[in-house]
């Protein structure tokens, strides 16, 4: 199946009918959903050992045999997600074309979409206004197209701290779940770390999802300009000639700086270029996520 | 090219103007939004002020407007010869020439008093508000006419003879006739010193040559030679009949004892002169090659011939022979009746061109021998003998004639000027600045 195009995505305003054709795009590639929930799905028998819960012994093998065994279960229980978006002025950019939050908004409604799809509960934390926006994470169709519409009706505006809604976000899973975080990260980058760290720490799957755009990554801006900050309206004449070079340099180093930080901590990280497809951003980011959930899967295997 | 408002180019200055506005002016750049700042270093921020010359082709164009505003304004005269620069003052001059036969002697630099007087009016013409230049054989005749030019001037005036002021030339009661205020400069060429003429002198006995040297004081006199071949009638071919030879010759003699001092050498040989009488074998084949006269000396001599009193008294009284008339041809004798005595025409004398002189009286009659002698003096080529006195007025005498008074300049309000050249070029440059301004404007969006 051909790839959509982010201006054809985005030209589209219904933000479920994106996520939908996304998802739809992510399962013609043949790949599977690597979010492993939690379940009580039996596994195995094994001989039955003091203090063991008489609640899981096979009473029927007890009959049959007169042998004692208890029955042990692989944890299969629905995963709740935490989808934490950036809404900071510094996502609406480019301010023509698909802009970073446009981009963002897809690659959350489309993740809505596949989690829910699944089985799996999905929620939403974000700064809207100045204040917290959050939505508890469920499962069911009526919840995801409740969670779209708000994410489709989120604005950008202003600066947020992305420690605080990230803490928040990972205090809010009542259990072990997953927090994917979408931003381009120039906020409080250590701040960021930090509480993604945490999060990770407290048994969270994190994934950093940051979303560039093309121009601020090649800064191809042409003649002299005026560069206005999208958040602190910060004002600075520069000529991008002069200052390309070392623009990209630092640019280069902040994405290779977020990439290693991720993967020092066991985070998920990719890196989303408003100017690819979203499906097959998507998709790349699905693998790495499946391939990093099969290397952890024997810890995950608890006794029941 | 001269300026008559030369300080005008103190305006040159302004060619600071445009570059200061250039690097004072604050650009107003095109704002664009930007995500995030913190990669785009302060270091990088380009002044809003600029510091550097960022147009070099523009600024140039602004300064050559500045440039040609200021040169318009300095009032330019491209061409040397109008000559209306700061020097003139506000007085008016009359000029008067001497044009006199003395003036055409050579001046120690090789041209002749005449040139340099000519060259010399009109420097002095060109130094003043209102010039008027007058040239004449006899200055003094034209001092009354100057004086009345002046009077019709608002300016003061002021009378310039430029002469060699020969005795006579001018004398005070002469300038009396110029106003009080008048100024009187008069400007004395001297010759190189004369190299002297020689002169024949023809009498009963023969041919006798000598020679004349002018000095500043006094005038010598050689003789050289006692007995002289005439020169004078080398250059004169007389056409007649072998019978008329004898009368002929006679004649020629009777004419050289008319003129008993002839300076200078002989007519120059490139001066053929041909006097053809009625009777002469060749002169229907030269009437009929006759043709008006076209080379100047032939003009000069035939015109002397027709103002010589002599010839004209001999040809009232005597009786023509023929009464050949060539349509065209001047008359430079007639008789009582008015029927022409001689004509000259231009032909061919072998195969160099002659100066033809066709006469109708008989070759020895006292008519031909009038012709002859009118001749040799129409043809020599010295000044006359009265030209070549050495006496001038003496210096002294010049200098008491003198007057100065004072000239003031004057305002230079109504003068020419090539500035409206400059101002079309400097509209045209206003014109390139604009659209090389609305083209960085362009780029730059």
């Amino acid at each position: 199946m051909t790839s959509l195009a982010p201006e054809v995505v985005a030209a589209i305003d219904n933000l479920e009918l994106i996520a939908r054709l996304v998802v739809e795009g992510l399962r013609a590639g043949g790949h599977r959903s690597p979010f492993h929930g939690f379940s009580a799905e039996f596994q195995q028998h094994r001989p039955y050992r003091a203090g063991d819960d008489l609640k899981y012994l096979d009473w029927k093998v007890l009959a049959r045999t007169d042998r004692l065994y208890s029955r042990q279960f692989r944890e299969t229980t629905s995963m709740s997600v935490m989808l934490v978006l950036d809404a900071s002025g510094s996502m609406n950019y480019p301010e023509t074309g698909v802009s970073k939050f446009r981009y963002q908004q897809i690659i959350a409604a489309a993740l809505a979409y596949l989690i829910v799809a699944q089985g799996d509960a999905v929620g939403l934390v974000t700064v809207q206004d100045g204040g917290l926006a959050y939505l508890p994470a469920r499962g069911g169709r009526p919840h995801l197209r409740s969670l779209i519409a708000r994410i489709d009706r989120l604005r950008t505006g202003g600066t947020w701290e992305p420690g605080r809604v990230v803490a928040r976000a990972a205090e809010r899973l009542k259990r072990r779940g997953m927090i994917i975080a979408l931003s381009d990260f120039y906020d409080d980058e250590a701040g960021t770390l930090r509480e993604l760290r945490r999060a990770r720490r407290r048994g969270h799957d994190v994934a950093m999802l940051q979303v560039l755009s093309e121009e601020e990554m090649t800064f191809a801006l042409g003649s002299t300009l005026e560069l206005a900050d999208l958040e602190t309206s910060e004002r600075r004449v520069i000529d991008p000639a002069l200052v390309a070079d070392d623009y990209r340099a630092q640019m280069h180093a902040f994405t290779a700086r977020c990439r290693s930080d991720a993967a020092h901590e066991g985070i998920a990280y990719e890196l989303f270029r408003t100017s690819n497809a979203p499906d097959r951003a998507l998709r790349g980011f699905l693998i790495a996520l499946g391939a990093q959930h099969q290397s952890g899967h024997a810890a995950r295997m608890t006794l029941r | 090219m001269t300026w008559q408002s030369p300080l005008a180019w103190i305006g040159a200055a302004t060619i600071a103007a445009p570059i200061l506005i250039h690097l004072l002016s604050r650009r107003a750049p095109r704002t664009q939004s930007f995500p995030s700042l913190r990669f785009v270093g302060r270091a990088a921020a380009v002044p809003l002020r600029l510091r550097t010359l960022q147009n070099v082709p523009l600024l140039l164009v602004r300064i050559g407007v500045l440039l040609a505003a200021v040169a318009a304004l300095a009032k330019p005269l491209f061409r040397e010869s109008r000559h209306t620069g700061p020097a003139r003052i506000g007085v008016a001059r009359a000029v008067i020439v001497d044009t006199s036969e003395s003036m055409h002697r050579l001046m120690p630099g090789g041209s002749s008093l005449l040139d340099s007087a000519r060259r010399l009016a009109a420097t002095l013409a060109g130094e003043v508000s209102g010039a008027s230049i007058a040239e004449t054989q006899s200055p003094f005749d034209q001092v009354a006419g100057a004086a009345a030019w002046l009077a019709t001037r608002p300016e003061p005036g002021a009378l310039v003879i430029i002469s060699d002021f020969q005795r006579g030339t001018i004398a005070r009661e002469d300038l009396a006739a110029l106003a009080a205020g008048t100024a009187i400069e008069l400007v004395q060429l001297t010759p190189a010193a004369s190299p002297g003429t020689t002169f024949l002198v023809a009498g009963d006995h023969g041919q006798h040559a000598g020679r004349v040297d002018f000095g500043a004081t006094e005038t010598r006199v050689r003789w050289t030679d006692a007995h002289a071949a005439p020169p004078a009638s080398d250059s004169i071919v007389y056409l007649t009949t072998s019978a008329e030879q004898a009368a002929a010759r006679a004649a020629e003699r009777a004419a050289r004892r008319a003129v008993p001092l002839v300076l200078g050498a002989a007519p120059p040989t490139a001066r053929p002169l041909v006097i053809v009488s009625p009777r002469a074998p060749e002169r229907p084949a030269l009437l009929r090659s006759a043709r008006r006269i076209s080379a100047p000396w032939m003009a000069d001599v035939a015109l002397r011939l027709s103002g010589d009193s002599l010839l004209a008294e001999a040809a009232r009284d005597d009786s023509l022979q023929v009464r050949d008339v060539a349509d065209g041809l001047p008359a430079v004798a007639r008789s009582q009746r008015g029927e022409p005595a001689a004509f000259v025409a231009q032909g061919v004398s072998g195969s160099t061109p002659a100066l033809l002189v066709f006469a109708n009286v008989h070759p020895g009659s006292l008519t031909s021998a009038a012709l002859v002698a009118a001749i040799m003096r129409a043809s020599r080529t010295e000044p006359r003998i009265e030209e070549l006195d050495p006496m001038t007025i003496p210096s002294d005498s010049l200098r008491a004639w003198t007057r100065v008074v004072s000239a003031t300049p004057v305002t230079q309000a109504g003068d020419e000027s090539d500035g409206r050249w400059l101002w079309i070029l400097a509209l045209a440059l206003l014109g390139t600045e604009e659209w090389m301004r609305r083209r960085a404007r362009r780029i730059a969006a």
